[in-house]
């Protein structure tokens, strides 16, 4: 009986365009890319007729189920407006690439490389969301942009003021504002490791059950990872949505609206 | 550090996937987002219209029914005014002809009477003239038989001269 091959927790480098690694999950990132720029392609050739045709209507049916679902979240129109396209591209964006993580071939293509005299099986491709690097740059793209949209309504000293209290005037509001500063920073790792935890526990999870029981058995935990790639871009997406609207609100002027978020936060947290 | 290169962390790769990322964005709100939420929008926007439209027509065509309603009520009271003129009209000109009738009739019953008056009288002159001529003429038959001409001639100078005027 061989051994079971695990994934290895970085990615694998398959070539490089100069001093530049390409990698598996990069390969799958531009094949997500490519399946959502051939969807906008042909979105562009309905020429957005009012009175739509199959595709164009999936499409209306998925763009207005998502804003009216952010909007129910968020809860002002406008607002939901401008968040939008980032909270439905993070959704979109994770969703696809998680699903086509499971596809056959995933993780099953390989090339033989040599690394120290030893050969290696290196896949082709690999599920995006199992490499830090999208992860964390998902992360860092939601947390830059939760805190520009907060300045950009705020103002930059109102916005900064939530983190900075002069301690002689309020002690326990500059700590606090210490705590906050920590949390947003935390919210990158959270966010980072979050999905990455989860789909590359898929990916583990499938390989080993495929090595246990390689018929049948895998098609029950390929539904569970359907679902769990659903609900991790849907909480990415959504906590982003959450943060980007705490970030909007005026400090202390919204304190039970602040609240609210807050315990829709902490209940997608759980 | 050592974590880091555990993970893979590269920071090449990192800011290829922020750049795939933003312009994953920038073509989703460029062909999809944009176009789709003006379009929902502007369909939302002329659902609405086209509700207040209605409305409009709704509101429009029931005051159209009410105006209709009290028309015809107007027009029933205006009827039945007319009818009952019509009616006093028709019985005036009704009482009218039937005394024009009663009229004529009683004219025509009188024109009648004094006809038959007329012809009843012609015939009793008829009567009498031929009662006188019979009596004129048995008489003259018994004259002729029981009496001379000279007494027959005194007897009918005495009758005539008898005679009441009218039938001389």
């Amino acid at each position: 009986m061989s051994a079971i091959e695990t994934p290895t927790l970085a990615s694998e480098t398959i070539a490089h365009i100069g001093a530049f690694e390409v990698r598996n999950t990069l390969i799958m990132a531009w094949l997500a890319m490519l399946v959502i720029f051939a969807v906008a392609f042909f979105a562009r050739r309905t020429k957005y007729k009012e009175i739509p045709g199959r595709f164009q209507s999936f499409l209306e049916l998925i763009v207005e189920g998502l804003f009216n679902f952010f909007q129910s979240v968020i809860g002002d129109k406008k607002q939901t407006r401008t968040f939008f396209p980032l909270i439905a591209t993070i959704f979109i964006f994770l969703m696809l690439a998680n699903w086509m993580g499971i596809l056959p071939g995933v993780g099953s293509i390989t090339i033989a490389e040599e690394h120290a005299g030893e050969i290696l099986n290196l896949p082709i491709f690999r599920s995006m969301n199992a490499d830090v690097n999208m992860t964390l740059a998902i992360a860092v793209i939601s947390v830059v942009m939760t805190q520009l949209f907060g300045i950009a309504a705020l103002g930059v000293m109102p916005y900064a003021g939530k983190f900075f209290v002069a301690p002689w005037r309020d002690p326990i509001g500059a700590f606090v504002g210490i705590l906050e500063l920590i949390a947003e920073m935390a919210k990158v790792i959270s966010f980072t490791f979050r999905l990455f935890g989860n789909i590359f526990a898929g990916e583990v999870l499938l390989v080993v059950i495929s090595f246990l029981m390689p018929y049948m058995a895998p098609i029950p935990f390929l539904g569970l990872e359907l679902f769990v790639g659903f609900i991790q871009a849907l909480v990415f997406s959504l906590l982003t949505a959450v943060f980007l609207k705490m970030a909007v609100t005026a400090h202390g002027g919204h304190e039970h609206g602040e609240e609210d978020h807050g315990h829709v936060a902490e209940a997608v947290h759980a | 550090m050592e974590l880091l290169a555990k993970l893979g962390i590269n920071w090449q790769l990192l800011i290829a996937q922020i750049v795939n990322f933003t312009i994953v964005v920038g073509v989703l709100g460029y062909f999809i987002y944009k176009p789709f939420l003006n379009l929902l929008d502007s369909r939302a926007e002329r659902i609405r219209k086209a509700m207040e439209d209605a409305k409009h027509v709704e509101n429009q065509m029931q005051e159209m029914e009410a105006l209709r309603l009290e028309e015809m009520k107007k027009l029933d009271k205006e009827s039945g005014a007319y009818f009952e003129r019509v009616r006093k009209e028709v019985d005036v000109m009704r009482d009218e002809l039937m005394l024009n009738a009663k009229k004529e009739a009683e004219g025509i019953l009188q024109n009648a009477m004094r006809r038959i008056d007329e012809e009843r009288r012609a015939m009793m002159e008829d009567v009498m003239k031929t009662v006188n001529k019979v009596v004129i003429s048995m008489t003259e038959k018994i004259l002729e038989r029981e009496f001379s001409a000279a007494d027959q001639e005194r007897i009918a100078k005495n009758l005539v001269a008898d005679l009441p005027k009218n039938l001389k």
